[in-house]
This record gives structure tokens, C-alpha cells and sequence, in this order.
């Protein structure tokens, strides 16, 4: 979201200004041109998060509102999404998959914890300092503490599934799709496009454990279809596995139902490829 | 949103000039004074020095300060007032660049009117080729300019996550 400050460039550099200031300590008139493009990225970060923060609000009509105003509300939300993706982390802790692939865990453990520990909202909202090596299925947009809250968010529903299989089984599933210690990938994605498999083929979701004659049937059968009956087929498929495994939270199927498109696109691929094997890795 | 479109070099400019006119009362005793046109050409190399530097400035500028930094030095005379603000100036803003912004507008002030008057004797040449360009040789030397660390923990942060 980019906010619109159209006709109101007087007012940003006032509020630069101030920032500007702050950051120096008064002490500087001048700070370096890179410093100065620094500062008012993050200023403008800021104020888009004070204008989601007035978004239902009807009482404030944007461009009512003085920007120095809409920074501050801006700062606010800041800290209170600090405070919730750290929440946030500590439940992806308690939920980490039973693995010992090496990125998922130093991202997820260490390089969170280094995120939080360095992160700078004053002057700084927008770096997260960190790399997030650990690819999660629907990667997460946005900057700053916004990109690491939708991350957060992402790998804990991640987690959350994951936890609903056998760790014996999951184990299984990522040595065949060659997710070892080393490896980089996500941890997730398999395991839902293999329940879904399972579910189209008829298999029970639950073992992660496919067989090779029945992904051939579904290569087969899936050969005539569309992308877009592809995606119909393993959106219905999602409610089928819902039902089975019991999943009830909200947040959880919201984000199954985005995850399961990256499915589909790879069971179409898979198909059209005739590589549905590499897909779903029968046993 | 870039910076260009934010800055109006002209409202700063008249900001300056009138700055620095309102100075003459304070230089008057030195006889030293600027004319419009001297103040508006200083206001301009001020520009032209921090487009040069790739520096932005804020809040009332420097000019003003720099100006009643020097004034009373025994090395200025009414024919070169105006000339040697306008080469202190350049210089100020380079030197804040190469010091790394180690040191502050005051600071920075301080050592110039110190050197000006005392090794170079009056020779901005000197001050820029040599004197501040050790200084800042020597800064960089034995001061990492680590202005970009910081943050904090927040340790004690309260749980508030309920999106299940």
C-alpha cells in the first residue's frame, strides 16, 4: 500500500525535518542525501501503517488528519505489531516441525531472535536486518516489521499443519523429497500437496505415504483437465482433507486455501509435465 | 516518494538572505557587512556546496551559525567578507562528509575558526588541503562512525497475539 501524498510535500518535509533532527540529536543542520532518502522511507513506512490504522474509522478522513498526527498512529501500530509478531514467534517455537533441517530451525529460532533484537522502529521500520532463509509456501509481503509479522503468521499455520501428522511420517515424506539437513526449501509445502494428492487418489491423507500406481491413475486422469479444473479439483480436495484431519481454525484454512493454489499450480505442472511423481514422491 | 520532490531551494534561499542581512548588525563593529547580492550569491554556493556534498539541510542552516563562528577573526576584511563565507562554507559541508559526520555542526565550527586563525593564518588553501583534511585523516583513524548501530531488546514485551 502506497500512501498518497499528493499536494502535501510542505508537510513531509517539515515532518522530515523533525525527524531529521531527532535522528542528528540537533546537532547537525545537514545530514548526507543517503541519510536523508533513509529517514523519510521510514517515515513514509510509518505513515502508511497510521493510515491502515484510521482504516475504518470514520470519524478521521485521510487528509483531515495532520501528518504528524498520522505518524504517530503510525508509531503506535508499529510497536503493537512488534508485540504481536513476537507473540507470534514464541508460538512458531513451541510448534517447530520435528526436523533438523538447518534452515528452517536457524531461521525460524536465530535469525528471528536476531530480528528482534536489532530491529530499530524509531528510525529504521522498514529493515528487518535478517535474511528469512527459510522459503515459507506463500511468501510474505510488505516491509519491516509488516513483512515479519505476515512471515511469522505464515510459518506458524505452517507449523500448525505440519504438527497434525506423524512425525515418523513427515520424516519420511521430507527424505524422500531430499529436505535433509542441508537442504533449502519449505518443509510445508509437500506434506499439504501430498495430503491433497492422497485425497484425489483416494489414500488415506493421514499416512503421507502415496502409492505409485495411484499417482499414475491420477497423472492420468488429471491429463484432460484445465488449470482451472485442476484448482477446483484440489480446492475441493482442501475440504475434504479439512474434514479428515479435523482442522477448525479460521486463520489455518484461510491460509490452506492460498497454499493449496500453489498446490494446484504444481500438480498442473506436475501433470502437464508428466512428472506428478516429482510432486507427490510415491513411496 | 524521492527527496526531490520535496525540497524548494527558492523559499531557502530567501530564508538565507534575509538571515544573513539581519547578521550585519552583529559584524558591523568588525566593519564587515554583506549587500543583498553578496547574501544572495552566498545563499546560492550554499546550495551549489551541499548539491556538490550530496548533503540536505534542515531547520535554519548553517550559514548564520558559520557566519557568527567567524566574524570577528583578525583575517577577514571587507573586501573578502563575503568570498571567504562562501569557501568556508564549501568547506564545511565537505569536511562534514569527510569526518563522517563524527562531529557536530559546532564542533566542526570550533576547529575551523581554530585553525583558520591559528596555523593557517587566514588561509582557507591551508585549512581545507591541509588542516582538516588530517583531522579528518586521523578521525577516521581511531573512529569507526558506527552511527547506524542501535536498537533494543524490548524483552518485556506483553503477549498479544490472538489470531487463532
Amino acid at each position: 500500500m502506497a500512501i498518497d501524498l499528493e499536494g502535501r510535500e510542505e508537510e513531509v518535509w517539515a515532518l522530515l525535518a523533525w525527524r531529521v533532527k531527532l535522528w542528528t540529536g540537533m546537532d547537525h543542520s545537514s545530514v548526507t542525501a543517503e541519510r536523508a532518502q533513509h529517514i523519510l522511507d521510514s517515515l513514509l513506512v510509518t505513515l502508511e501503517l497510521g493510515e491502515e490504522a484510521l482504516q475504518g474509522n470514520n470519524a478521521l478522513v485521510q487528509g483531515q488528519v495532520p501528518l504528524e498526527e498520522l505518524f504517530l498512529l503510525g508509531r503506535k501500530r508499529t510497536n503493537v505489531k512488534r508485540k504481536v509478531a513476537r507473540q507470534l514467534w514464541r508460538k512458531v517455537l513451541d510448534t517447530l516441525p520435528p526436523t533438523d533441517n538447518l534452515c528452517c530451525r536457524e531461521t525460524l529460532r536465530d535469525g528471528m531472535a536476531a530480528f528482534f533484537r536489532v530491529y530499530e522502529p524509531e528510525f529504521s521500520p522498514a529493515e528487518i536486518h535478517i535474511t528469512c532463509d527459510y522459503p515459507i509456501c506463500v511468501p510474505a509481503e510488505g516491509q519491516g516489521i509488516v513483512f515479519i509479522q505476515t512471515y511469522l503468521e505464515r510459518a506458524y499455520q505452517e507449523n500448525l499443519f505440519c504438527a497434525r501428522f506423524d512425525a515418523q511420517c513427515l520424516r519420511q515424506l521430507w527424505r524422500r523429497h531430499g529436505l535433509g539437513a542441508e537442504a533449502i526449501g519449505n518443509l510445508f509445502t509437500p506434506v499439504l500437496a501430498t495430503a491433497l494428492g492422497c485425497v484425489l487418489m483416494g489414500e488415506d491423507p493421514r499416512a503421507l505415504a502415496p502409492s505409485a500406481s495411484g499417482v499414475a491413475r491420477l497423472q492420468q486422469g488429471l491429463l484432460v483437465k484445465s488449470r482451472a479444473q485442476v484448482e477446483d479439483l484440489v480446492a475441493q480436495a482442501l475440504v475434504r482433507l479439512a474434514a479428515a484431519l479435523g482442522l477448525e481454525r479460521r486463520t489455518l484454512i484461510r491460509y490452506l486455501e492460498r497454499a493449496a493454489m500453489v498446490v494446484a499450480a504444481d500438480v498442473f505442472h506436475g501433470v502437464e509435465r508428466l512428472t506428478l511423481g516429482r510432486v507427490l514422491m510415491p513411496v | 516518494m524521492e527527496l526531490s520532490h520535496l525540497t524548494n531551494p527558492g523559499l531557502a534561499r530567501q530564508r538565507d538572505t534575509e538571515t544573513l542581512l539581519s547578521c550585519n548588525r552583529f559584524t558591523a563593529p568588525q566593519g564587515l557587512s554583506l549587500t543583498a547580492g553578496e547574501a544572495l550569491a552566498l545563499s546560492q554556493r550554499r546550495e551549489q556546496a551541499l548539491r556538490q556534498t550530496g548533503r540536505l539541510e534542515f531547520g535554519d542552516g548553517i550559514l548564520q551559525k558559520l557566519l557568527l563562528a567567524f566574524h570577528d577573526s583578525p583575517f577577514l576584511t571587507p573586501h573578502d567578507y563575503a568570498d571567504t563565507l562562501g569557501e568556508l562554507t564549501e568547506i564545511f559541508y565537505t569536511y562534514k562528509n569527510e569526518c563522517g559526520d563524527a562531529l557536530t555542526d559546532d564542533e566542526l565550527l570550533t576547529v575551523m575558526r581554530a585553525t583558520f586563525d591559528g596555523p593557517c593564518q587566514g588561509s582557507v588553501d591551508l585549512l581545507a588541503g591541509r588542516e582538516l583534511a588530517e583531522l579528518a585523516q586521523s578521525l577516521r583513524r581511531v573512529r569507526p562512525f558506527d552511527w547506524d548501530s542501535s536498537g533494543d531488546g524490548g524483552e518485556d514485551e506483553e503477549a498479544m497475539y490472538n489470531g487463532d
